[in-house]
């Protein structure tokens, strides 16, 4: 099965929204999904800037996510790796 | 030609204030430098008060090319007289100097400066001036023309008499002893800045006073003439993005060091160069979106968080040294002429109400930097809006 990869970005108006709570997330990530999740920041995804902003935004794999939260980063990551 | 100047300073021992005082003030528009080291009379608060006075009359006096002499009566009349000594007292060096290398250097009771060429200590002529109304008070005036890689060091008399009394040092360190420690240094290490020079010999003048406890303040004010470091900091997405190109070449061809604050001005220049933007998987550094990477240029941060923290940095307040801000200021400070390329267009999500921070607007936070930086670091800052 293929990695999936999760790119969370870290752009001023998402590293605001999320406070460090995704960051948190990171270390967890790793430990419990291992080899098969790969977790890093990334440089603004540009998202912000169209139109209405629905910050934190997260890319897993070719797939944006808005608004996003622990919880529903997790739920993501269980959809592709099942 | 660049004067890279620096003041480091150590208080005596056991006293709150410093008895030394250092005034320092640079003018781009005339590429001119003004400086002023004053010892009040004393030590602590009020030696502290009558150094300050002395420094900030005579280095307003000497940007108004006012007449020296009549200046230094203008200062002695004003300060307050001792109760103790019942004299009002404080010596001072200053230096005037154009970019060119013409300065003008005035003493009053401090130890000689030293100037050095070559690893070799010239001895300029001088002119004595002698107080009209003030007995014993001798000024030395002194015209010289620096050359690059030419330093100039001053002192206060806490740094030459360090130690007197020792077996070692009977004498204190003397101004030849302190000419040692420059010499051997700079054997060592040709091209050290004035702010690592200067903050060595106050670290050694303070290694070498017995118990390591200073008898006097110590003060070491150190000029260097060179090159200029050049640096240039991008930030912002240019207002009219069809000139992105132009822009991202300027930012390329620069020669000097070159950072980029600002997560959308790194994805413009990557896509105009076609160099990819590359970050770590640390998201966040002590309170800040972590680094980036690209080939080619020297830093690359998050921007306007990033910029604020710099500013707050520069101030001196609650420095984190782990992350991006302090790279960035540490990138600021070891350059002597910094170009801003700020770019123009606005993000409007960054002005979103709910955001829970107040977020500068990224032009005001760069002109604060840059009085900072002037003001305080003595930089040469340029500004471009784009």
């Amino acid at each position: 099965m293929a990695k999936v990869t999760v790119k969370i970005c870290s752009g001023t108006t998402c590293f605001i929204m999320s406070g460090n709570r995704l960051n948190d997330l990171v270390e967890m990530i790793k430990a419990q999904y291992g080899d098969k999740v790969e977790v890093t920041g990334c440089n603004c995804l540009g998202e912000c800037s169209n139109g209405h902003s629905k910050a934190p935004y997260v890319q897993i794999d070719d797939c944006i996510i808005s608004e996003v939260t622990p919880e529903k980063l997790i739920t993501e990551i269980e959809k592709r790796i099942k | 030609m660049f004067i890279d100047i620096a003041c480091s300073q150590k208080k005596k021992y056991n006293q709150n204030a410093y008895g030394d005082y250092f005034l320092s003030g640079r003018f781009p528009d005339m590429n001119r430098i003004v400086a002023v080291l004053s010892d009040g009379l004393g030590s602590g608060i009020k030696a502290n008060i009558l150094a300050c006075m002395t420094s900030t009359m005579l280095k307003k006096f000497m940007e108004e090319d006012a007449d020296i002499e009549q200046s230094c009566e203008i200062i002695m009349n004003s300060l307050p007289v001792c109760k103790v000594r019942g004299i009002s007292y404080s010596t001072f060096s200053a230096i005037d100097c154009y970019d060119d290398g013409t300065a003008k250097i005035v003493e009053e009771g401090n130890p000689d400066f030293i100037w050095i060429r070559d690893n070799e200590v010239l001895t300029p002529n001088c002119t004595v001036i002698e107080s009209k109304t003030f007995k014993n008070r001798k000024m030395k005036v002194y015209k010289i023309k620096l050359e690059k890689n030419d330093r100039i060091i001053f002192c206060s008399d806490g740094a030459t008499q360090v130690a007197m009394g020792t077996k070692e040092f009977p004498l204190g360190l003397e101004r030849s002893g302190l000419i040692k420690l420059i010499l051997n240094k700079l054997e060592t290490q040709p091209c050290i800045s004035s702010e690592e020079l200067s903050n060595y010999l106050v670290r050694q003048i303070e290694f070498i006073a017995p118990k390591r406890q200073l008898k006097d303040d110590t003060s070491i004010v150190s000029l260097y003439c060179r090159d200029p470091r050049e640096a240039l900091i991008f930030t912002g997405p240019p207002y009219h993005q069809e000139k992105d190109k132009f822009y991202a070449e300027t930012f390329i061809n620069f020669k000097g060091k070159k950072a980029i604050s600002g997560g959308t001005t790194a994805n413009i220049i990557s896509r105009e160069l076609s160099i990819p933007v590359q970050s770590d998987s640390s998201l966040s550094v002590g309170g800040l979106p972590g680094i980036y990477k690209m080939d080619g240029v020297d830093l690359v941060t998050e921007g306007i968080l990033t910029l604020t923290k710099t500013l707050e940095y520069l101030e001196g307040n609650n420095i984190n040294k782990n992350n991006a801000a302090y790279k960035l200021m540490r990138f600021m400070l070891d350059s002597d002429c910094i170009h801003f390329l700020v770019g123009a267009q606005v993000n409007q999500a960054h002005y979103d109400p709910n955001l829970p921070v107040e977020i500068e607007i990224r032009k005001n936070i760069v002109k604060k930097i840059t009085k900072v930086l002037e003001e305080k670091y003595l930089k040469k800052v340029t500004l471009q809006f784009i």
